[in-house]
């Protein structure tokens, strides 16, 4: 039997231009970038001005001249030793907190831990993460300050703790740091170890690998994005804290916020070009790191999506 | 190849019971797929052989050895997941070299597997890219590649392709069928869509409530469904409460039609409730010429829908014992129309009894 196809000549495309039609929805869309402009307006007035304003101070002489006196001053001697003090101390607790913070997590988050572990540690965490300032300072003095009762306690057992780790030198303070810096990192990597498919856990199981050999190989390759960029945000917080340190450390601290404070008071001396040029160092080393930040983020982005 | 049996096995999750003793014996490279609608216990099944389940008793045994003491990673299985399990972080070719270089299998040799599988599932092309850069279709061949890398001695399948669209995933399963021939290798498959059991299996068990209602071929499965829950699943069928005129007679009264069932087995007495089931493939609609009503059918009944489905329409008519399905060819079904009035027959011998 034959068979035939008729086979027609396809007709020439025709143009036709359809036009929108006007709805009062698109309207609307295109004015809800309205609801972000008291924030936008907040930002402007209470962070860009004052930023603006600061660069600009920081290469302003005594007579209102352009100079880098200030910036090459705070690149040198005590000042360079404080952004040294600061980033140890910043890079110390971030360290410690960041570890902690990620151990911690991954025991909430784990398969077959209870669902009251998870909300009761991420209620706490939301407190232990603002816990700063003075009345953080004053919880350490008085459990492992000079007086604190344990310092008291352990001293019946030979031990000096106040001595072994005083708390206003650069290890003292990265341990009392790590007390709002492990919260704040179990806030923020709890969504990134969430986003881990229980398919790639048993994926890799399935495939022979152990557990330790599945951490190594899958998981921490995606999860260290999320927890660097989680650390960098501690780092940026623990750079730019102030009361805490300045309550435990008195007139001997010598981070980069403590100067700035001494020389705007006149603590010291008063010296504002120099605290601003403090200040706009701070302001290079907090842009530098939120680079870093975008930048593991559409990392940790692009394994977790 | 290995043979799997799953003897007696029982798993409950607090009051539910996901598998009720189950018992199912899988020859050594045979495909077997396991057919049943969500929380049936398939998947349950499917995982305690992998090991990422433990049943509260029963037995996996592979090739005769008891696997339950056996750790996931120790049991040598391959398995394909219903969701993209592809690792993220690595290449096409990385992921299939994955369980080699657990194994610590030289660089050449990994490298050399690796692109031999992917060639198998038609996707050396793409060995250098990413997961996210592969369509939903070519992440599950991978993965079906990196399943195959160890040479498991049994391959699981776990619904996976169900994410994926129509066209691909006919496609897909033709080529899991294809390579398993190939391979000869043990295959376990778990699925809810029956039309992908029936097509790629040696034989298909249907699951209901954690046990299987019927193991068989693809055709057994199909045309001698053994309980109402089987025929009703598998396919679409028409059913009928009818009485037992003559057990011995093997007759049934359908509406005013008697029917005489042509089977050998009809363990029912006079006066016994029983279900029909019909497929609606052998059911013949009669058209009537000229207005006339038509006759010679079993009953006579007016057109109710027609969808067309491709090949085949399905015509559904309103009768005087209730709705009846037909599908027909579509060429035949270009005569109907709503409302057009039919006579009904059905296929000697299609009819199937089964206790009401």
């Amino acid at each position: 039997m034959a068979v035939t196809t008729a086979v027609e000549a396809a007709p020439e495309p025709v143009a036709v231009r359809i036009r929108a039609p006007k709805s009062r929805r698109s309207w609307k869309g295109s004015l809800r970038w309205l609801g972000v402009l008291p924030f936008a307006a907040y930002i402007s007035i209470f962070l860009l001005i004052p930023t603006g304003e600061l660069i600009v101070d920081a290469f302003k002489g005594a007579n209102n001249n352009f100079t880098t006196s200030g910036i090459t001053a705070v690149m040198h001697g005590q000042y360079l030793q404080s952004f040294t003090a600061s980033i140890e101390l910043a890079a110390l607790s971030a360290l410690f907190g960041g570890v902690l913070g990620f151990f911690l997590a991954t025991a909430i988050v784990a398969r077959g831990a209870p669902s009251w572990l998870r909300s009761t540690m991420v209620t706490f965490s939301g407190m232990a993460a603002n816990f700063a300032g003075v009345p953080l300072a004053f919880a350490f003095t008085s459990t492992i300050g000079v007086g604190g009762v344990i310092t008291v306690l352990v001293k019946h057992f030979g031990i000096n703790l106040a001595s072994s780790v005083p708390l206003s030198g650069t290890l003292g303070l990265a341990l009392v740091y790590t007390y709002f810096q492990f919260p704040l990192m179990v806030l923020l990597v709890i969504p990134a170890l969430d986003g881990l498919k229980q398919e790639w856990r048993e994926a890799a199981e399935n495939l022979g690998a152990s557990s330790f050999q599945y951490w190594r190989r899958v998981a921490m390759p995606i999860l260290l994005p999320s927890i660097l960029g989680a650390m960098v945000l501690l780092f940026g917080g623990a750079f730019a804290a102030y009361a805490t340190a300045e309550t435990l450390s008195g007139s001997t601290g010598n981070l980069v916020t403590e100067y700035i404070a001494n020389l705007l008071t006149g603590n010291i001396i008063v010296n504002t070009q120099i605290s601003y040029a403090l200040a706009f160092g701070m302001i290079v080393i907090i842009t530098v790191l939120m680079i870093f930040y975008a930048a593991l983020q559409r990392r940790a982005n692009k394994w977790l999506r | 190849m290995a043979s799997v049996e799953l003897q007696g096995l029982h798993k409950e999750f607090g009051n539910v019971v996901a598998l009720d003793d189950l018992d199912l014996d899988v020859a050594a490279g045979e495909f077997v797929s396991l057919l049943g609608p969500s929380g049936c216990g398939k998947t349950t099944a499917l995982r305690c052989v992998a090991g990422f389940e433990f049943p509260d008793s029963g037995e996996v045994l592979v090739d005769g050895k008891d696997v339950l003491g056996l750790p996931a990673n120790k049991r040598n299985m391959g398995m394909v997941f219903q969701a993209y399990s592809l690792f993220p972080n690595m290449t096409a070719q990385q992921n299939v070299e994955f369980s080699m270089k657990i194994r610590r299998r030289p660089r050449s040799e990994r490298s050399k597997r690796a692109l031999e599988l992917l060639e198998l599932v038609g996707l050396s092309r793409q060995a250098e890219r990413y997961p996210r850069q592969l369509s939903g279709g070519q992440q599950q061949r991978v993965a079906l590649a990196r399943a195959l890398a160890l040479e498991p001695a049994v391959l699981l399948l776990d619904e996976p392709l169900s994410a994926l669209d129509a066209k691909v995933r006919v496609q897909l399963r033709e080529e899991v069928r294809r390579i398993q021939l190939e391979l000869g290798i043990t295959t376990l498959y778990v699925t809810h869509d029956q039309e992908e059991a029936l097509s790629v299996s040696d034989r298909v068990a249907v699951l209901s409530e954690g046990r299987i209602e019927q193991i068989g071929t693809p055709a057994e499965v199909y045309t001698h469904p053994k309980t109402s829950f089987v025929a009703s699943f598998v396919g679409t069928v028409n059913r009928a409460e009818v009485t037992v005129l003559s057990a011995s007679g093997k007759t049934v009264r359908w509406g005013p039609a008697v029917l005489k069932l042509e089977t050998e087995a009809f363990a029912y007495h006079d006066g016994d409730a029983v279900t029909l089931y019909l497929r609606p493939e052998d059911v013949t609609l009669g058209l009537g010429r000229n207005g006339t009503i038509p006759s010679g059918g079993l009953f006579n009944g007016r057109v109710t829908s027609i969808t067309f489905l491709g090949p085949v329409t399905r015509v559904s008519v309103r009768t005087e014992v209730g709705p009846v399905v037909a599908d027909l060819s579509s060429a035949e079904a270009l005569e109907l129309s709503i409302d057009s009035e039919v006579s009904v027959d059905v296929a000697p011998g299609a009819l199937r009894a089964l206790a009401s």
